[in-house]
């Protein structure tokens, strides 16, 4: 049979799977005895196919362009160059992490009371006129009797600087900071009133790490910056700047 | 949000052959697979941008042969993928006469599992000339035979897309175009060849 017998129109119904029943098996035994149509046939499936896997290839690479974006981390060559620096990293970030870890843990661990036990020293009280000489606050001082020495010092309305003095230490002694504040604020302000130095950088001192152990950061952090600022204070080199610098740390939790 | 669903081997090739959200799919070929198989070109001679086609013509490919029903489960996708991949580029090596092609390291025995890929178009040459042929053609003629041929569109849907009368215009059209683009191809006897032996595959 001539596929001149069959249009256009019924080439592609066949193709498209519309054509039926005898129809079809008409078409099909056409197709079977006529090389021309067979050849018309397979050109037109050929393209049939060529056009599904334009349209695949198309859609894609639709979705390609959108993964790469999403995909962006590049994939890695593993060469032994690459090996090398990718344990270097390795290394330097296993010391990072310690350097960090040792950091966090100084920064937890650090505490005023662990501060303050770096610095406080008991004050040995400088006996120069004999034993008989000593005043009741001096005797109870020497005995190590701080509880006494504060008693004392209270009952009495005006105590002299050096009394003052002995009481801030009592309170540091006994474990109250709070105490220590104003009879050591009392010795500065009259040493300064008077241009008496006897007891001034030592009070200063002590008053700033009373402020310490009291949690009163900003006050401790100020009076150990002007120790620290002041070549000529006596305990100028007490106060170091990675000292300060752990007081402010305590500043910020 | 786009919500990125976990499938298993049954389900993605469950999709993939019915046509069920095939964006989804190749989504998810590409979250699953596209770093290790390209890890795979390039330290096999490749470059980025070749692992990136590469790996494009793989999901192509793929999708192609599980609708021709030539994925039956006896091996995993990855497997599979793993295979199809290294096919494609093996040819790509060959086709740039490069002697890495005979010295593809493959460090796993399942990259060996042999592929069925005779219904798809392995040859990335082959698939840029069916590409650039088929970009040849009218667009009215590309869009009225994707629509129909890939898409699925039926006449009526076909002609509410187009500015054709009715459906038998559209008919007509589409039989010229589908004769244009059967007589462009012939002119590629190699793409030819390839396209009629993948009908018979």
């Amino acid at each position: 049979m001539d596929n001149s017998t069959y249009n256009n129109g019924q080439i592609l119904k066949w193709l498209d799977g519309e054509m039926t029943g005898e129809e079809k098996t008409s078409f099909e035994k056409a197709l079977s005895a006529d090389q021309q149509l067979q050849a018309e046939v397979e050109s037109l499936q050929v393209a049939r196919k060529a056009i599904r896997s334009y349209g695949l290839k198309r859609q894609v690479a639709g979705v390609h362009e959108e993964m790469m974006k999403e995909l962006q981390t590049p994939v890695k060559l593993i060469s032994s160059r690459r090996r090398i620096i990718r344990y270097t990293i390795s290394i330097a970030a296993s010391i990072l992490l310690v350097f960090v870890g040792i950091t966090a843990y100084n920064f937890f661990s650090l505490s005023p009371e662990r501060l303050y036990g770096q610095q406080f020293n008991s004050y040995e009280l400088i006996i120069t006129r004999g034993e008989e000489g000593l005043t009741t606050i001096e005797k109870f001082y020497k005995d190590k009797n701080y509880r006494a020495v504060i008693e004392a010092t209270n009952q009495v309305s005006k105590n002299s600087v050096e009394e003052n003095f002995l009481s801030g230490m009592s309170y540091l002694e006994v474990g109250n900071p709070g105490g220590a504040i104003a009879p050591f604020r009392e010795v500065i302000n009259r040493d300064k009133a008077t241009g008496g130095t006897s007891y001034l950088d030592q009070a200063e001192y002590d008053l700033s790490l009373a402020y310490l152990k009291n949690k009163d950061y900003d006050k401790a952090i100020g009076l150990m910056q002007t120790i620290h600022d002041n070549p000529g204070h006596s305990y100028h080199e007490k106060f170091t700047k990675s000292f300060i610098r752990k007081v402010k740390m305590l500043s910020w939790r | 949000m786009e919500v990125i669903k976990q499938l298993s081997d049954v389900e993605l090739i469950h999709r993939v052959k019915s046509g069920i959200d095939i964006n989804g799919s190749v989504k998810f070929i590409y979250r699953q697979y596209f770093e290790n198989l390209s890890w795979f070109i390039m330290n096999n001679s490749g470059s980025r941008q070749d692992a990136e086609d590469i790996f494009q013509e793989t999901v192509v490919g793929f999708i192609e042969l599980v609708q021709k029903d030539k994925f039956r489960g006896e091996s995993s996708i990855k497997t599979f993928l793993f295979s199809l991949n290294r096919n494609i580029w093996l040819n790509e090596l060959k086709r740039r006469g490069r002697a890495e092609a005979r010295e593809l390291k493959y460090e796993k025995a399942q990259d060996k599992a042999e592929t069925d890929v005779s219904s798809a178009i392995v040859d990335r040459e082959a698939r840029n000339q069916l590409m650039k042929i088929v970009s040849g053609l009218g667009e009215t003629c590309k869009k009225i035979l994707l629509m129909f041929y890939y898409e699925d569109l039926s006449m009526k849907e076909i002609v509410e897309n187009t500015e054709y009368e009715n459906e038998q215009v559209v008919r007509n059209k589409k039989y010229k175009c589908l004769k244009q683009l059967g007589q462009m191809i012939e002119t590629n006897p190699a793409l030819a060849r390839t396209l009629k032996n993948l009908l018979h595959g």
